[in-house]
């Protein structure tokens, strides 16, 4: 069976070939990222294995809304962190953020 | 750098090989769109860690022989829309290879 | 001083935000998911000590400095020396290496050379495989389930999107990057261009010329710069 994002030859629709400026939190993400890989504790092989394990409704999102849901997988494999405190840590940035004068 | 591998090379360029039909879960390094056909090794890339077990935490070692392999597109895709003439090259490590039968092209 | 603190103090500010290097830096919604749960990841991976922020800045400064004007560089260098375009072709790390160019880590780079009778063009399937180190971060197209779809099943059609039109007889070539090996298209140098400096030669190479989706092109009003 093919797995979802193994796509060569599917059908699809128009390219969308115009450039887009890429945000910065992807790029930051991008960065958080290559510095744990730097580390040694993850490699892009895990990365690649986590985005591909998502459901198809998470891999059908943006490119690196996409990475995001997978690095936070692959997080709490590892037990660095669990999806519970990310959220939490979210929220409570959020707060801080809604609180600016 | 390559790491060394365990086992010499079993291809050489200009051989023609076939990528074995099997679907494995998990990582896998090799599109399914280009199991089972039949091409050309183009060059040998080296030997590299395999992917399919660095994902999940091992070291992939002994190192996979890597090969880029030269397919005909009217040999992949039913109808391809184009001159004969067209190929497609992609990486196929070692183990996904096996030689191509002489009735199978 | 935790780095959260050090920022605040150092910069004067209240948020909890990293300082981006580009503009595009102040006109985002801060508090939508994924910039909170990369804000939110980031601070705890330093906290717990396993990514610094000081690697995170410096890799960010990497993106910024990476481009496509690499690629440029050795394209027109190809096009001007054709022994270094032969050692190029060859082994790309080692001719690469000639160049001095900093942060650019060839290892598994192969440049693919279009001729009157080939045309090469890139993809990854699997994923989106791209060689960063001389073009910088890949386009949404390239990542884009269109083109990753697309490209190796009916590259002629999803060339002319591109508004690239190739006649029947030349092969276009495909490479699905999906393993190790990155690639680089060294597009065919346009005539009319004799004479012209290496400057002003790698200033008409473009990313989309490197990945095999255009062919570099003269503008009508283009002249050769000293």
């Amino acid at each position: 069976m093919r797995r979802y994002h193994d796509m060569g030859g599917q059908p699809a629709g128009p390219i969308d070939t115009a450039d887009h400026t890429m945000e910065p939190w992807a790029k930051t993400l991008t960065a958080i990222v290559g510095a744990l890989r730097a580390q040694g504790l993850s490699r892009v092989d895990e990365l690649r294995r986590h985005i591909e394990d998502l459901a198809p409704q998470d891999y059908d999102r943006p490119y690196f809304e996409r990475w995001a849901e997978a690095f936070c997988d692959l997080l709490a494999e590892k037990g660095f962190t669990s999806r519970a405190e990310i959220e939490a840590r979210m929220a409570a940035i959020k707060t801080e953020i809604e609180a600016r004068p | 750098m390559s790491p060394a591998a365990a086992s010499p090379r079993r291809f050489t360029p200009g051989d023609r090989v076939t990528v074995v039909y099997t679907h494995p879960p998990g990582h896998r390094r090799i599109p399914y769109y280009i199991r089972g056909k039949s091409g050309l090794v183009e060059r040998y890339c080296g030997a590299f860690p395999n992917p399919e077990e660095l994902a999940y935490g091992f070291d992939g070692l002994p190192a996979r022989h890597l090969y880029r392999v030269r397919f005909q597109q009217t040999d992949i895709w039913p109808a391809y829309n184009g001159p004969v003439h067209d190929t497609l090259d992609l990486e196929v490590y070692e183990h996904w290879l096996r030689p191509a039968e002489e009735d199978a092209s | 001083m935790n780095d959260k603190a050090a920022h605040q103090h150092a910069e004067g500010h209240t948020h909890a935000i990293l300082r981006w290097s580009d503009a595009s830096a102040h006109d985002i919604d801060e508090t939508a998911r994924y910039p909170l749960m990369t804000e939110a990841i980031r601070q705890i991976l330093v906290e717990k000590g396993l990514i610094s922020a000081e690697a995170v800045r410096r890799l960010l400064e990497q993106m910024d400095a990476r481009s496509d004007v690499t690629g440029g560089t050795i394209v027109a260098r190809a096009w001007v020396d054709p022994a270094f375009k032969e050692r190029l072709l060859a082994n790309a790390k080692e001719a690469i290496a000639e160049l001095g160019l900093p942060e650019v880590d060839a290892t598994h780079l192969i440049v693919v050379e279009n001729i009157e009778t080939v045309h090469n063009v890139v993809v990854c399937t699997l994923c989106s495989c791209y060689p960063r180190t001389v073009l910088g971060m890949p386009p949404v197209w390239y990542k884009s389930k269109a083109y990753r779809s697309r490209v190796v099943r009916e590259p002629r059609a999803v060339l002319k999107a591109f508004g690239t039109d190739l006649a029947d007889t030349a092969t276009v070539r495909v490479h699905d990057s999906n393993a190790d090996m990155r690639y680089l298209v060294l597009p065919m140098r346009p005539p009319g261009t004799e004479g012209w400096s290496e400057d002003a030669l790698a200033h008409l190479v473009t990313r989309d010329c490197m990945v095999g989706v255009t062919v570099p092109r003269v503008p009508a009003q283009a002249h050769a710069v000293e």
